[in-house]
């Protein structure tokens, strides 16, 4: 079998505060393949979040290893390394613009960042605002276009140093439904498009269904992987697909195990 | 009402973190440590820096000189800046009525901010005398206009939507006043009243320069003029000493009065 | 309308200036309050021309002291901040201190300093520097502690280094937060210099003030003190205008 693009291995994480220790997830595992579209569901305070920021190397792990093409990368009380993290994009719940750079900068900054100079990658830019549609507003800031218009920036940011894989954490979550449903569509269109490995998180289970191929259910205390369920749906995927008895029933199926989750527990 | 005790609780709760504690008092220990054995190897004469042993020493041996102008300052200070609070307040709340006067009166606080008020400290001789009690004004007028300002901030920028709310349960100018805009503006207001502070302290220390006769300030020189360091500088202590026991005094009862502030 | 509260915003104030002098000139003319007691503004402005050379000299020893002070006091202050801030245990540690020397009148270290280092410009500069770099750096504190979470971690996801983070996203998210400070700064630069000047040496305004005063020029005494106001508006105004350049954007 080929090598997983992402793999966890009994990764666990334990935030120690004064007088407790929380245990934010416990004993995960998976393995993802290169060009797979998976999401990770689960209610708020599950740990999802912690789960991505550890793949992403800004929370470190407190034990248990993670692997990117079979390459071990979090290590013990070291920042990730460049060259790793330049694999990933990172696309946040909030646009998470920096409000004193223009759209084109805000978007130029991992370039900056991880050292990519050249005309390529000004053309990248240019295609990228050219994709989302936000050419026109390159030179605005942030304050001055809309919050559907900041997170097709926040997106297409995570891509301009071309990662091979992009990390979503409920990135349209703050969006209104309609808003929200097209930017799923133009997501899947992206990833058909590109062929990127995706991880989603989110907490809402039609958008799990209507976009990845594999979904990881996530409990709470402590956060941990109740049950992983494969999408057979055909792709393309349509908005239209939502009333078909195949995607009722795995919704049915998601719900029930989110069901069996103790809400009470969650704080 | 509950509610209200459960957020106290957690706030005095998160107050409690050891290392808050604990980390300032190791600071303070290896300052103290520091400069006592940094000052002996070094041989620094005593002008320039006495031991802080030295200082304790001296301090608590000329206490009883010390006292009547520590009590003099403290009584200097806590009087102006408990009449100065309620004055920038209640000015701010005048101004804040109409537009049109905080659009006129706005520059004129600034300009009283920015004046360094200890100026007026020999012309204050010539009005009023020299009676020592009289620095109590320049405490006032030093600290006024920064609370005012600050409160005038508060009060003009209150959210619309918190105005027509008040509208729309039919609330009085004056209710709607005291529940929205005062209380809207209670984290500027706590601010003001923190810089004041600061500037109360610095006032009677500069009055007491000037004008002499009396106060810390005053004994400092004549703690220097014969040669007393130790007890100049645990004047200076004290000095610091007032200034931030009145400011822990006010954050106090800021936390305790404004539990939403994050 | 947006035109006429613009002019009522300019006109407000200049009005209100003119009724506060009126008033006081009124006052004065009215009760026949002698000169040497409190001049009429008219006097005061006519003083602040005619005596403008002999001024002069104290204004420049005044503006030297308040701008160099100022202008070292910013590095200082920021560098420590920046310092303090970098760790957790550090921030603990130091942040009773960072308030401790705010709330510190530290002018009363004038007679020491005055016996140290003299009656200088030096030692002028000393005391404007340590009293106002206290206030810049508890602002440029807050404004880095309160750098949002959710903008850490972007540059977390870079990997991006220590000056990158500090210079693209720690600076300028804590801007405001520094631009207060450095306002409130400013006014304890001036009060500061004025209060040294009272103590130490006959040049500068504050010396000058307090020279005029004895000899019952109460006339000449407020014309220096409007000088002191005129720095302190120059310096005021400069740093809203620097942050209205710098601060350009809405959060």
């Amino acid at each position: 079998m080929k090598e997983p693009k992402i793999k966890f291995d009994h990764v666990t994480k334990i935030f120690e505060t004064r007088n407790q220790s929380i245990t934010a997830v416990k004993d995960y595992s998976m393995e993802i393949q290169e060009g797979e579209f998976v999401a990770i569901l689960g209610p708020s305070g599950c740990g999802k979040s912690t789960l991505i920021r550890m793949l992403d190397g800004i929370i470190p792990t407190t034990s248990g290893d993670i692997y990117i093409d079979g390459q071990k990368v979090n290590h013990e009380k070291k920042k990730m390394p460049q060259e790793v993290l330049r694999k990933m994009g990172f696309i946040f719940q909030q646009p998470n613009m920096l409000p004193w750079f223009t759209v084109r900068q805000n978007i130029s900054l991992p370039l900056q960042v991880f050292a990519l100079k050249g005309a390529k990658w000004e053309k990248q830019v240019d295609e990228l605002l050219e994709m989302v549609g936000l050419k026109e507003y390159a030179n605005a800031y942030p304050s001055e276009i809309s919050g559907g218009m900041l997170q097709r920036a926040g997106v297409i940011r995570a891509m301009v140093h071309d990662p091979e894989i992009l990390l979503m954490d409920e990135p349209f979550g703050a969006l209104d439904e309609l808003t929200r449903e097209q930017m799923n569509m133009e997501l899947l269109d992206i990833w058909s498009k590109t062929g990127k490995t995706i991880v989603f998180i989110t907490h809402n289970i039609e958008e799990a269904v209507l976009l990845s191929s594999r979904v990881y259910v996530m409990g709470t205390q402590p956060g941990r992987l109740v049950e992983t369920v494969d999408l057979n749906l055909p792709r393309p995927r349509q908005l239209s697909m939502i009333t078909q008895p195949e995607f009722i029933e795995y919704r049915q199926k998601l719900e029930r195990f989110i069901g069996k989750i103790d809400l009470s527990k969650i704080k | 009402m509950a509610k209200n005790e459960a957020i106290t609780q957690r706030k005095k709760k998160e107050k409690k973190d050891p290392v808050n504690i604990i980390a300032p008092l190791v600071v303070l220990a290896i300052i103290y440590v520091g400069l006592e054995i940094g000052l002996r190897v070094f041989d620094v004469p005593a002008y320039v820096m006495p031991t802080p042993t030295n200082i304790l020493i001296g301090t608590i041996k000329s206490f009883d000189i010390i006292l009547p102008d520590l009590l003099f300052t403290i009584k200097i200070i806590c009087i102006g800046f408990c009449i100065a609070i309620p004055a920038g307040i209640v000015l701010a709340a005048l101004f804040s009525q109409f537009d049109i006067i905080v659009k006129a009166m706005q520059p004129v606080v600034i300009w009283l901010v920015i004046t360094p008020m200890i100026t007026l400290i020999p012309l204050m001789t010539l009005w009023l005398g020299t009676d020592p009690n009289l620095r109590v004004i320049v405490v006032i007028i030093q600290a006024t206009p920064i609370i005012c300002l600050n409160t005038l901030n508060g009060f003009i920028h209150v959210e619309q939507e918190k105005l027509e709310f008040a509208k729309s349960i039919g609330a009085s100018k004056f209710e709607t006043f005291i529940h929205i805009t005062f209380m809207n503006a209670l984290p500027q207001v706590f601010t003001g009243i923190k810089l004041g502070c600061i500037f109360s302290t610095i006032g009677a220390v500069s009055a007491d320069f000037v004008s002499r006769g009396m106060g810390l300030g005053d004994r400092i020189i004549k703690f220097l003029k014969y040669s007393n360091f130790e007890q100049s500088y645990g004047c200076i202590v004290l000095i610091a000493l007032i200034g931030i026991s009145l400011y822990t005094i006010v954050s106090a009862i800021e936390k305790r009065i404004v539990l939403w502030k994050k | 309308m947006k035109k006429k509260s613009r002019i009522s915003s300019v006109a407000a104030p200049v009005v209100s200036f003119l009724l506060i002098f009126f008033i006081w000139e009124m006052a004065c003319v009215v009760n026949e309050i002698p000169a040497w007691f409190l001049p009429k503004p008219t006097e005061i402005f006519k003083s602040m021309v005619v005596d403008f050379p002999e001024f002069w000299p104290h204004i420049l020893v005044t503006l030297e002291v308040v701008l160099i002070g100022f202008l070292i006091a910013i590095p200082v202050g920021l560098t420590i901040a920046t310092l303090v801030t970098s760790s957790p245990l550090l921030n603990a540690a130091m942040s009773p201190y960072i308030t401790f020397l705010v709330t510190t009148p530290l002018i009363s270290l004038i007679p020491l300093l005055m016996l140290m280092m003299g009656y200088g410009l030096n030692m002028r500069i000393t005391t404007v520097v340590i009293q106002s770099f206290a206030v810049i750096n508890m602002n440029a504190c807050t404004g880095f502690n309160n750098v949002p979470v959710i903008r850490k971690e972007l540059m977390q996801s870079m990997g991006a280094s220590p000056v990158k983070t500090f210079v693209k996203m720690t600076l300028p998210s804590a801007a405001t937060d520094i631009f207060t400070g450095l306002r409130l700064a400013a006014i304890f630069a001036t009060t500061t210099c004025i209060s040294v000047e009272y103590s130490a040496g006959n040049t500068g305004l504050g010396s000058q003030i307090i020279k005029y005063s004895q000899y019952l020029k109460t006339t000449q005494s407020f014309a220096c003190i409007f000088y002191v106001t005129i720095i302190g508006l120059i310096m005021y105004s400069l740093i809203s205008i620097a942050q209205k350049k710098i601060v350009s954007w809405k959060e």
